[in-house]
């Protein structure tokens, strides 16, 4: 049955968090931030403290148990006061680690949940094929894995990297200690993130820190579920931006009247709503088909390549009913663009998931 | 989204419009044509011994007390199978309207006649000098209180399947020298009085589904007011909110994009990168825009206020069929240009189809209207 309604659970979540994330949200150090001068990550001290990390573990694992869908609807306001840190990585990971049900893998999940263990990862970008892949060789009985990993965010925030390397041509993936490894090049995104590269000579690496998922591709569904929460965090992010721009042509006056007066502007402004709320529908509609749907694959390409046409461009769009003010650093509305931007720019192209969608 | 019962009652709605529906079917009804007409009225009959005309409605006015569900698929599949015999204006825009507004008499009345199947409705808004400024309608409407009944003069035009309807709901100017939204009443009209005159009007995609009626002294009973008299604006506001659903433009949409994606496939263009691109952006907007008109059908039936859903979805709806149509034209070229012998069944009815869905964004409430209404009304924004 069609049922477009939240509960109320949900309801609070969302109201709670809101809260939480608006307190020390501020502008200026986003701002400080994306010149490359602050490192620092908002929400994700509130996100631990408030046991988010925890929200898609099951409650045997000491989590709250929740959906996907749930997720993704922390993930709008997440995305609404550019909250930045390992929260989608280390969620996505519990849920499928839950799918694994195995002592290994219920220990790590609580870890996780209390945040013991903290995970960053760029498997999704590994996946499909953006980003190199190292190796894992059989020595003696012993494992090893040998190659560089690039353009890893949170690691200073991380214990444990987990990583697709190859095995025989085949995919495995493992989770190793940070500190194992070598770290080299900083980089910086344009939203001030700092990412690093990362190399591992010769590791040894047990047995254990390779994750078995006989059942599924971990690294295909990790991708799969790391592009839709990105396209869940993209709709909070674009709907601030909506809302900075509603309330700036309230009240800037030009010739006399508010700018919110002028038909062009209210359709320009009309386009913005009716494409954010059509795309969040959307992307919500996707969050609630289970995993193991046969269509959620190609639902997922589709909520992609809809978020990737339509959010910038209304990022863009603001800027133009901003008029000069919008073009000043010190407004901060580019740090919302630069947010789409660097999320457009994950996860694959528009060709990859035209691909997808029409097997 | 849908259970198992709705999908199922999906394959029942598929397997009724196969039974009438001649293999190969490749056109929209043009119910000008007695044979689309004749059609429309044996599938509609079919429809309503199952109670499936309007299976949302309460048993008692001949529906089946389903939610919004079923009425979806209903008028998604009829869309998408360019079937005739999907009744708008009744089962869409009056008889939700009258659920909400009508009086007993009229429920029973009109209700049970649009869930027979063998009633018409048409729709009389729009006049020669009042199109989108819809208050500006100058159809007079005397009312004789002793006779307790309306006299009405005064031209109404576009009305599709005027030539064929047996009712029209009416906007008209009851309060003389009222302004604007004040002193109009909705009214309902039999067709077959004597001072009506239908003149059909080509359109641009040759066809002739729509109409300018002429009402010379035309006589309606009190009974017939929908709401209160001199205070039918809101109505007729909400009744084309019900109207203002892209339901049957999303089925012809994913139709077109279907049978594009295949006849890529069959020319063996599929594999190219900038064909794949399109298709697919067309796809998802495609499948968005549906997951919004589902949620504009939805929100009517959740509480009386006024949501933004409706117009969102008519814009978005009528956009991407639009773009759907122009991209399927950009492939078929010449194909769809020139006739010849091996002109085939989808390349002809593309252009067809392109002039006709021009009217997708004038019907209702223009495009440009629906974008005020979001501003002023949905994002608060001033006039």
């Amino acid at each position: 049955m069609i049922d477009f309604e939240l509960n109320e659970s949900q309801k609070m979540i969302i109201s709670n968090l809101d809260k939480n994330l608006e307190e020390n949200f501020d502008l200026r150090i986003e701002n400080k931030k994306a010149d490359g001068n602050k490192n620092y990550n908002h929400g994700w001290d509130e996100i631990k403290a408030l046991g988010f990390l925890g929200l898609l573990s099951s409650e045997k694992n000491g989590g709250l148990g929740l959906s996907f869908f749930d997720f993704t609807l922390t993930l709008e306001s997440w995305g609404s006061k550019l909250c930045d840190g390992p929260y989608l990585e280390n969620s996505i990971i519990i849920f499928l680690l839950e799918k694994i049900n195995n002592d290994y893998s219920n220990n790590l999940i609580q870890e996780i949940s209390s945040s013991k263990k903290i995970i960053t990862s760029i498997i999704s970008e590994q996946f499909i094929g953006k980003e190199q892949i190292p190796m894992i060789y059989k020595e003696n009985n012993e494992y090893f894995l040998e190659g560089n990993v690039k353009n890893l965010p949170y690691l200073e925030q991380s214990t444990d990297i987990l990583i697709l390397a190859l095995l025989d041509n085949e995919k495995k993936i493992v989770i190793v200690d940070k500190n194992k490894l070598r770290i080299l090049d900083e980089n910086k995104t344009i939203t001030g993130q700092s990412l690093n590269d990362i190399n591992s000579e010769k590791l040894l690496i047990s047995k254990n820190e390779i994750i078995e998922s006989k059942e599924f591709d971990f690294a295909e569904f990790y991708s799969m579920l790391f592009t839709l929460a990105k396209c869940a965090e993209s709709v909070g992010i674009a709907s601030t931006v909506l809302n900075m721009t509603i309330e700036y042509v309230k009240n800037r006056e030009q010739f006399n009247k508010p700018l919110a007066s002028f038909q062009a502007i209210q359709h320009s402004a009309s386009d913005m709503y009716t494409k954010l709320s059509e795309t969040r529908e959307f992307v919500r509609y996707c969050s609630k088909l289970s995993i193991d749907d046969k269509n959620m694959k190609k639902y997922v390409s589709l909520a992609k390549i809809k978020c990737d046409e339509e959010l910038s461009k209304i990022a863009w769009n603001s800027h133009q009913i901003h008029g000069a003010i919008g073009f000043t650093w010190d407004y901060g509305l580019h740090l919302m663009t630069r947010k789409l931007l660097l999320n457009k720019s994950l996860n694959g192209d528009s060709l990859l998931h035209s691909e997808i969608q029409l097997q | 989204m849908f259970s198992k019962e709705e999908l199922n009652f999906r394959i029942q709605i598929n397997s009724l419009i196969d039974k009438f529906l001649p293999k190969n079917w490749q056109k929209y009804p043009d119910e000008r044509l007695d044979e689309d007409w004749e059609l429309s009225k044996k599938i509609k009959k079919e429809l309503a011994k199952n109670n499936w005309i309007a299976p949302s409605w309460p048993k008692k006015y001949g529906g089946l007390d389903h939610n919004i569900s079923s009425s979806i698929i209903l008028s998604e599949i009829f869309a998408y199978r360019m079937s005739p015999g999907n009744d708008r204006f009744g089962v869409r825009m009056i008889g939700p309207t009258l659920l909400k507004y009508g009086s007993e008499y009229q429920k029973e009345k009109y209700l049970n006649e649009i869930t027979s199947g063998e009633v018409q409705w048409c729709q009389g808004y729009s006049e020669p000098n009042s199109g989108s400024d819809l208050a500006s309608v100058s159809t007079k409407g005397v009312y004789d209180e002793e006779k307790d009944e309306i006299t009405i003069n005064g031209t109404k035009v576009w009305t599709t399947l005027g030539h064929r309807a047996d009712r029209m709901f009416i906007l008209v100017r009851t309060l003389q020298n009222s302004k604007r939204h004040k002193g109009l009443s909705l009214l309902i009209l039999d067709m077959s009085d004597p001072g009506i005159k239908v003149n059909p009007i080509k359109n641009v995609s040759g066809s002739s589904s729509f109409n300018e009626i002429v009402l010379t002294n035309v006589k309606t009973s009190g009974k017939n007011i929908v709401g209160k008299l001199h205070e039918g604006w809101m109505v007729a506001l909400d009744l084309l909110n019900f109207e203002r659903s892209g339901i049957d433009y999303i089925g012809w949409a994913e139709r077109c994009l279907d049978d594009l994606e295949k006849y890529c496939k069959d020319i063996d263009i599929l594999s190219r990168d900038h064909i794949k691109i399109t298709i697919s952006s067309l796809r998802a907007n495609l499948e968005s825009a549906k997951i919004m008109t589902y949620k504009a059908l939805w929100i009517k039936t959740k509480d009386e206020k006024i949501h933004m859903e409706p117009s969102m979805s008519k814009l978005l709806a009528t956009e991407i069929n639009i773009k759907i149509h122009d991209f399927a034209f950009e492939i078929l070229s010449k194909n769809a240009t020139i006739k010849d012998n091996n002109h085939d069944d989808f390349a002809s009815r593309i252009l067809k189809n392109r002039f006709f869905f021009i009217s997708g964004g004038i019907l209702g409430g223009t495009t440009e209207i629906q974008k005020n209404i979001i501003a002023q009304r949905g994002l608060g924004l001033s006039k």
